[in-house]
């Protein structure tokens, strides 16, 4: 068992999982995107992968625990990161729905078409125009669907980078009708992970800045300095 | 306006590296400090070039290949003076010099026309996700340019200078790519979706990562974590131009 713990905690296993993930995502980055998400970065024995680095961090990070200096807190924040956003993976992995919308102008719908068939969205949601936003110079600044939900009766303009939200769900705008821009088409998310993985970025923000800037202890750069005079460096 | 401030830059680039070559032959007072100010002033002026562009354009003035050249040269000059200050590194400063001649040179000869952005890419976003991840690729072009040093010479100082570059290019990637997450989350509906870009990015922070750990945790000597970083650096400049020209994705609109 101790020995068990002791390989789990070993660095050396650590740095042979990351390039073991290294090297299946470039594997993954060289097939078309679809077949490599599908195949390699979805697959079973990714999630094993994943799982076996979260463990070895899991058991790392007890082991050595927080030590008082900044530093240490800041690469103990980094792992804590890196776990809550793993498990916000895992959430994803089980719990995201995804489906495909597309209204022509006027039509309504309150089935999105997911990859298991038509799911019922809980509310109905109504094209009532769709536009493509030009600037002077002639570049295109955004395409846009004005939309309602019903029978609520809100309404709402979905644009590029701008989504909307509704019933739980987040709406985008996806796709058009690029001759008569007589329907527009919509992507339609639910992903319960995405506050957790939030919470995870900004631990680790705050943990590789602190990794990285905080001072050395005071004790640490006397006995650089001092090395620094054996070696002979200024 | 901003054609000439280019040009001025790349001279001043140019100007800087010949101090630090001349520094390299009579190793003089005067010509280290002549040094330390053309690359100040080279910085400066790569800086203000942006600056210019950035009321031209009307948005970010990286977006396009040649926007990013310009804005490498001004990084990779600014986490020098930042990290090089004060310091005998004058093999190093040469070569940052040299290497932002380079940049500035491929930047003048790439398409400099200002195009309307697609309205993916209008967001302010934009602004820091494509700012910090090169931030941590120019630091990590000063770490290569210490670490090939640091082969040739064996100095231990190299070393640490190499280390602490790439401390700084660690969290300008990281911060570059939880930014580019949550702007990918709002535009396309997803924070990860495994584009080629994305997954290149993320390739590179974790052969940096594995330097980190090699350094810290395992004692591995100066000269294998100079051969990672230039390993690493490798992988950041496939992240940075090879994908797009190799592998088509999401971020396939940089062509």
């Amino acid at each position: 068992m101790k020995r068990l713990v002791n390989m789990l905690a070993s660095p050396r296993l650590a740095i042979a999982l990351i390039a073991a993930v290294i090297a299946v995502s470039i594997l993954g980055s060289v097939l078309p995107q679809e077949a490599a998400v599908d195949f390699v970065f979805e697959s079973w024995p990714m999630a094993l992968l994943l799982g076996a680095l979260a463990l070895n961090i899991c058991v790392c990070t007890l082991r050595r625990g927080m030590s008082g200096r900044a530093a240490s807190a800041g690469a103990f924040l980094v792992h804590v990161s890196i776990l809550v956003i793993l498990a916000g993976a895992l959430i994803r992995w089980i719990w995201s729905e995804e489906g495909y919308l597309r209204l022509a102008t006027g039509e309504s719908a309150a089935l999105m078409e997911t990859d298991n068939g038509l799911v019922p969205l809980g509310f109905e949601m109504r094209l009532k125009a769709f536009r493509i936003v030009t600037e002077v110079g002639g570049g295109i600044a955004q395409y846009e669907s004005d939309v309602e939900f019903l029978p609520a009766g809100e309404a709402s303009t979905i644009g590029v980078n701008n989504p909307a939200e509704f019933g739980g769900y987040r709406i985008y705008q996806f796709a058009f009708d690029p001759e008569q821009a007589a329907w527009s088409g919509f992507m339609i998310v639910r992903d319960p992970s995405v506050p957790l993985v939030y919470l995870g970025f900004a631990l680790q923000i705050a943990g590789v800045s602190l990794a990285a800037f905080a001072r050395r202890t005071p004790s640490r750069a006397r006995a650089r300095r001092r090395k620094r005079q054996l070696v002979g460096v200024s | 306006m901003y054609a000439p401030m280019l040009n001025i830059a790349l001279g001043t680039y140019l100007g800087a590296a010949g101090f630090g070559g001349l520094h390299l032959a009579v190793p003089q007072r005067l010509f280290r400090t002549m040094f330390g100010l053309t690359i100040s002033a080279a910085v400066f002026l790569t800086a203000t070039a942006l600056a210019v562009r950035w009321v031209d354009a009307e948005r970010a003035p990286w977006s396009t290949m040649h926007e990013t050249l310009v804005l490498s040269a001004c990084l990779v000059g600014l986490v020098y003076v930042l990290l090089g200050r004060g310091r005998e590194e004058s093999p190093a400063g040469f070569l940052a010099a040299l290497f932002g001649v380079l940049l500035l040179a491929f930047a003048s000869f790439s398409d400099s026309t200002v195009r309307p952005l697609v309205p993916a890419l209008r967001s302010n976003w934009l602004i820091i996700h494509v700012l910090f991840c090169f931030v941590g690729y120019a630091a990590f072009a000063v770490a290569f340019l210490t670490s090939i040093l640091y082969l040739v010479q064996r100095r231990p100082s190299l070393d640490e200078f190499s280390f602490r570059a790439i401390s700084i290019g660690f969290v300008g990637l990281n911060v570059g790519i939880l930014c580019g997450a949550v702007w990918a989350n709002q535009a396309w509906g997803h924070y990860w979706s495994w584009d080629p870009k994305e997954t290149w990015a993320l390739v590179t922070w974790l052969i940096y990562g594995i330097y980190l750990h090699g350094r810290r945790l395992r004692g591995w000597s100066p000269k294998a974590l100079s051969w990672l970083s230039i390993v690493g650096f490798a992988a950041t400049v496939f992240t940075y131009v090879g994908v797009n020209y190799l592998i088509v994705g999401l971020h396939s609109y940089v062509k």
